[in-house]
């Protein structure tokens, strides 16, 4: 869980460019992982605040002798059962290699607990503290003592604050030592009151709800004040599920720490900014953009009878080419046909002023510049597009254009396609029509006509009589005649049924339902509009994902301290 | 000497007005300067301090040091407020005969006297309280106590660390379980550095190896000490040393002679610190920010400018037009009849769609696809708007690159409304102008009339202007040549002529160029007011090199000047 907490942390670092949070740092004092068989409980605390005494008093031997001036304890020195010392060793060798010690005891009933004493946090041996806040990194249950001539000093203050980030105060016992001077000089009150000040200082540095209990203690009068106390909690080895629970503890509090610095990040502040910018951005555009243009340019192509006329124009051409001899008929008709185009549909002369792509770039330009003056996230977030500038603006212009063009281009082709489809099959019944008609009325029809109701001589005289009169210039004029009407007939017959299959295509395909994407501009024109906006929108995408992230997060450390 | 001795004021008040100057609002160059200013105002108290005046002892230590308890007992009265709890005392405390012993503006804070019925006294974080008190030793000395230097509040720290610089000697106090503790440390070598008396006292002794060891640590760290004055625990059987006892102590801070020589060359190393401070936290960082104000102010001065990219033709274009087919010259031009013949064509293809639509809608529809009152203008209120917010946007760009200090808002931006006021004010003008001009008669038509008014049965020639370029032609073709050869070249020449001079003539284009001129003229101005404006803006939010320079110098001048040229400043706290 907490390696998500890292990786969470991490990713929003990416996104927002801030810094990780302390707790994160590898070198911070903050708990790992531990080794599962035993537990660490240390003691923190300044320059001759008695730790060493303390430590001796509650295990009830001299570990190493307590010194009362000069450089002191310099080392950790581990008190440990006889089977724990291989895991104690390996972590004290990584931590302070050469400098510790472990004093080894055969209590059964304290198998897995390893009380370690340590040097100082406060004095001018930098090694001292170094060592101490490794150190920290593997202590479960720090054990903070400070003397009551010390125990408002900041260093241990910073050092414990440092160390909540990681670990939950409950895992913590705070002890107030050298107790003995003060009872003695100004009485038992004076214990309670500097008990209370203590912990309303330690309650202040650690933001609790309530003032944590404190043990005074003192190391020359064993037997009175909380030492005894003290001694027994110690002295009872902790159940692994009370272990396993403390580092869930800790672990739920190094999150909470986590999601307090990504509550600091104000996400859902962020996430609500870039949702205005996109829903501005979006309107802007739409309403000086993509609306004039649908509304206007669009509306005035689909309806545009010069671009209906091209259209079904080049789709008959393909599907005339299929037939036999209407293929020559349509091009010897070209100059009539392109006359009429040019009267009756006429261009449109000039290109609408809306589709210019100076336009289109200005107003794109005026809509980003406007957002980048109101929304700072803007220059950020576009930085690398810059719609503002003309260039980026004229880029985006092309881009729109291209694909207005594209689709209609892809309209077109895709009507082309779909009315002149050859249809194979269909090929002979065509053939029949053109190249049937051509054989079957001036020539096969008059001569069955001879053939089939006489036989003999007379039929071969009719038959020679008939093809003489078929090779003369009468007959010959009365069948191009014929057939020019036929033929014209038939041309106009395939050109209407283009026309129409086209036109509906047409009207079907510029419905602002069409399915297809690629062949509908005003598809095209919301794409486009998403384009433009793609780095806010995947910028809003990975902010909500992260949300949910931490929204998971939260709720698994809500679950882990309940 | 007597020169130095009247210029090293200057030379400090001069430091002052320029780190007064400097002082940013806020942010950490605002707490480096005064920081520095409580160094000089140290250095200028330690300067003007003659050797009669009473010399103030500053006790410093760590908190449960025991620094009221120790100045109580010294006292031999119970002033200032002592408890077991600690961080107890919150300020200054000083303790003197006459209230004028403690020198004004001590500490560069305002001082307060107390009244016998308020003692003893915790102190206040922002003043001295002043107790009065008879002793032996408070006739020769002001006892200050402090408040503590390691403690969990912060604003204890700073002002024992301003009682320090102002302190005359100082009384460092430590017990066995702190004498090892980092806070102390620097403040023992400054004191050595700058020649203020130090005493060494370890309270709470029960263990009389400690004070040895502190002693031992002491010498090994390089500082004169001779020996650590021994104040045992109240229940410690140990006994110091009669040379070493308060009563000792008492003594030594009794009779303390500051030493000329060492007050000397204590001013003379702090003002090299200073020196040194100034130059590292304020020049340094602030020649910085001065670098990267110049490096965006020439950005802003390369930056290159938006054009305004307005083109106001299609709001003359029809008062033009207009223009045009009332001047003569265009109708005996040959415009008129390639116009006409252009239309020759279309008019013959239309015809069976117009007949179509005579029998249909009783009306043929009208040449000009869109009615002029209906083609869409562009905004062009909203387009030069649209430009200098990109103008704005350029700026804001290059201002969060060039890594600013802060200080710099958004007041340097003109309203973007003044862009538009530009385009508003020239396009006014212009219409106006074409409504004067819509009904009037062409420059070249007017003189034409002027000419042909001379001439009998002018007005009737002029009505029939539009038939001279055919008859011309007429005239040309059917007589083979008038000139000759020549023909063609009078029809080409009166052409280009009557063409050209049309052309010249319509004063429509000329008002719409001068309006375009006069739209980006005036929007450069504007961008260059404003691209001015931020730069002044960068400028001011950064001292200027000359500030600067001067602090640099004055600082070294009053290092020259008090003699600590030639020292190597300490890191100092």
């Amino acid at each position: 869980m907490t390696d998500s907490a890292r990786d969470l942390a991490e990713q929003i670092v990416q996104l927002t460019g801030t810094r990780l949070p302390a707790v994160l740092d590898d070198a911070a004092p903050v708990l790992e992982r531990q080794p599962e068989s035993v537990y660490f409980i240390g003691l923190i605390g300044g320059k001759d605040v008695g730790k060493t005494s303390l430590i001796n008093a509650l295990v009830g031997r001299e570990l190493s002798r307590p010194i009362g001036f000069g450089e002191g304890t310099d080392r950790a020195i581990a008190y440990c059962h006889a089977s724990a010392v291989e895991s104690v060793r390996a972590v004290l060798e990584r931590v302070s290699p050469g400098k510790h010690e472990i004093v080894v005891h055969d209590n059964n009933a304290l198998q897995s607990q390893v009380l370690v004493d340590l040097p100082d946090i406060d004095s001018r041996y930098a090694d001292h503290v170094e060592l101490t806040r490794k150190m920290l990194r593997h202590l479960l249950f720090p054990v903070w003592i400070q003397s009551v001539e010390k125990y408002a000093d900041q260093q241990p203050r910073l050092l414990l604050q440092r160390v909540a980030e990681g670990n939950d105060p409950s895992n913590f016992l705070f002890v107030l030592s050298k107790i003995d001077l003060l009872a003695e000089r100004e009485g038992e009150s004076a214990v309670a009151e500097l008990r209370d000040d203590y912990a309303a200082r330690l309650q202040r540095t650690l933001d609790l709800a309530h003032a944590p209990a404190v043990f005074c203690t003192s190391a020359i009068r064993t037997a009175s004040f909380d030492l005894p106390e003290l001694t027994r909690l110690l002295a009872r080895q902790r159940d692994a599920r009370s272990v396993e629970q403390s580092q869930s503890l800790a672990r739920a509090q190094r999150d909470r720490t986590v999601l307090r610095w990504i509550d600091e990040q104000q996400l859902p502040d962020q996430l609500a900014r870039v949702e205005r910018l996109i829903a501005e951005a979006r309107e802007q555009l739409t309403a000086r953009v993509a609306s004039p243009i649908a509304d206007g340019p669009l509306q005035q192509i689909a309806t545009s009878a010069a671009r209906r006329w091209a259209i079904v124009e080049e789709a008959s051409r393909q599907r005339l080419s299929h037939w036999p001899v209407l293929r020559v008929f349509d091009t010897l008709l070209v100059p009539i046909t392109s006359l009429l185009q040019k009267n009756i549909a006429p261009a449109s002369s000039a290109e609408d002023p809306l589709l210019a792509r100076s336009h289109i770039a200005r107003q794109v330009q005026s809509v980003f510049a406007e957002l980048h003056q109101t929304h700072p996230l803007t220059s950020t977030l576009l930085r690398r597009q810059a719609w503002w500038e003309p260039e980026s603006a004229d880029r985006a212009a092309m881009e729109l254009t291209r694909r207005i063009d594209a689709s209609l281009a892809a309209q077109r082709a895709e009507v082309v396609r779909s009315v002149a489809r050859n249809r194979k099959w269909l090929a002979p019944f065509r053939l029949l029509l053109t190249a049937g008609a051509l054989a079957w009325f001036p020539i096969i029809q008059p001569l069955l006509e001879i053939v089939l109701p006489m036989d003999g001589l007379a039929m071969t005289r009719e038959l020679a009589w008939q093809i003489v009169r078929m090779l003369g210039a009468t007959y010959l004029l009365q069948s191009v005649a014929f057939l020019a009407i036929y033929f014209v007939s038939l041309w106009m017959w395939v050109r209407y049924d283009t026309w129409r299959s086209a036109s509906r295509l047409l009207t079907r395909l510029q419905s602002a339902t069409a399915a297809d994407a690629r062949t509908s501009p005003l598809q095209q024109l919301i794409d486009w509009t998403d384009h433009l906006l793609a780095p806010l929108e995947s910028h809003r995408d990975e902010l909500k994902r992260l949300l949910a992230r931490v929204e998971s997060l939260r709720a698994n450390s809500n679950g882990a301290t309940r | 000497m007597l020169f130095a001795g009247r210029s090293i004021p200057r030379a400090i008040e001069a430091l002052r007005d320029t780190l007064a100057k400097v002082r940013p609002t806020a942010g950490t160059r605002a707490d480096a300067v005064d920081r520095a200013l409580l160094h000089l105002s140290a250095i200028a108290f330690h300067h003007a301090r003659s050797d009669r005046d009473t010399p103030v002892v500053v006790l410093i230590g760590g908190t449960g040091a025991g620094k009221s308890t120790i100045v109580n007992r010294l006292v031999g009265q119970t002033i200032a407020a002592t408890s077991f709890r600690r961080t107890f005392t919150a300020g200054a405390v000083a303790i003197a005969s006459q209230v004028d012993r403690v020198p004004d503006r001590f500490a560069d804070l305002p001082t307060r006297l107390l009244a016998p019925e308020l003692l003893p006294a915790r102190g206040e974080g922002d003043a001295i309280s002043i107790a009065l008190a008879t002793s032996p030793l408070i006739e020769k000395v002001v006892l200050v106590d402090s408040p503590d230097l390691d403690g969990d509040v912060p604003d204890h720290h700073a002002i024992a660390d301003r009682l320090f610089r102002f302190a005359e000697a100082v009384v460092f106090l430590v017990t066995p379980e702190k004498y090892q503790m980092t806070e102390l440390w620097p403040y023992y070598r400054l004191a050595a550095r700058y020649g203020v008396a130090s005493r060494f006292v370890m309270n709470k002794i029960d263990d009389p190896a400690a004070p040895g060891d502190y002693l031992k640590q002491l010498r090994d760290a390089g500082l004169e000490a001779s020996h650590v004055f021994e104040i045992p625990r109240d229940d410690a059987t140990y006994a110091p040393p009669q040379t070493a006892s308060l009563g000792a102590l008492r003594d030594a801070l009794a009779s303390l002679q500051a030493s000329p020589d060492a007050k000397r060359s204590g001013l003379a190393a702090r003002a090299a610190d200073l020196r040194a401070r100034v130059a590292d936290q304020i020049v340094e960082p602030m020649r910085a920010d001065r670098a990267a104000a110049d490096r965006a102010i020439a950005g802003l001065q390369a930056m290159l400018l938006p054009e305004p990219g307005v083109d106001v033709n299609p709001i003359t274009r029809d008062l033009q037009r207009r223009l045009q087919q009332r001047s003569v010259l265009y109708l005996i031009g040959p415009g008129r009849i390639l116009d006409r013949v252009r239309q020759v064509p279309g008019l013959l293809l239309r015809l069976p769609r117009t007949a179509w639509d005579l029998l249909r809608r009783g009306g043929a529809a009208s040449e000009d696809a869109i009615p002029p009152e209906q083609r869409t203008l562009p905004d062009f209120r909203e387009s030069l708007i649209a430009q200098f917010r990109l103008l704005h946007s350029r700026i804001d760009d290059l201002l969060a690159g060039a890594h600013l200090p802060a200080g710099l808002d958004a007041s340097w931006k003109l309203p973007v409304e003044r862009a538009g006021d530009v385009a508003d004010e020239e396009l006014a003008d212009l219409r106006t102008w074409l409504e004067q001009r819509w009904n009037a008669t062409p420059r070249d038509t007017a003189a034409l009339k002027k000419l042909l008014r001379l001439l009998p049965g002018g007005d009737r020639l002029l009505k029939m202007s539009e038939a001279a370029p055919y008859l011309l032609a007429v005239a040309c073709a059917a007589h083979g040549a008038i000139f000759g050869h020549l023909d063609i070249m009078i029809l080409g020449g009166y052409g280009l002529a009557t063409w050209l001079v049309e052309r010249m003539s319509n004063e429509v284009a000329s008002r719409t160029r001068a309006t375009n001129r006069a739209i980006a003229r005036r929007f450069a101005q504007l961008a260059e007011q404003q691209v001015n404006r931020t730069i002044d803006a960068v400028r001011n939010c950064v001292p200027d090199v000359r500030s600067i320079d001067a602090l640099e110098s004055q600082a070294n001048d009053l290092a020259a000047a008090l003699g600590g040229d030639d020292r190597q400043p300490e890191g100092a706290r």
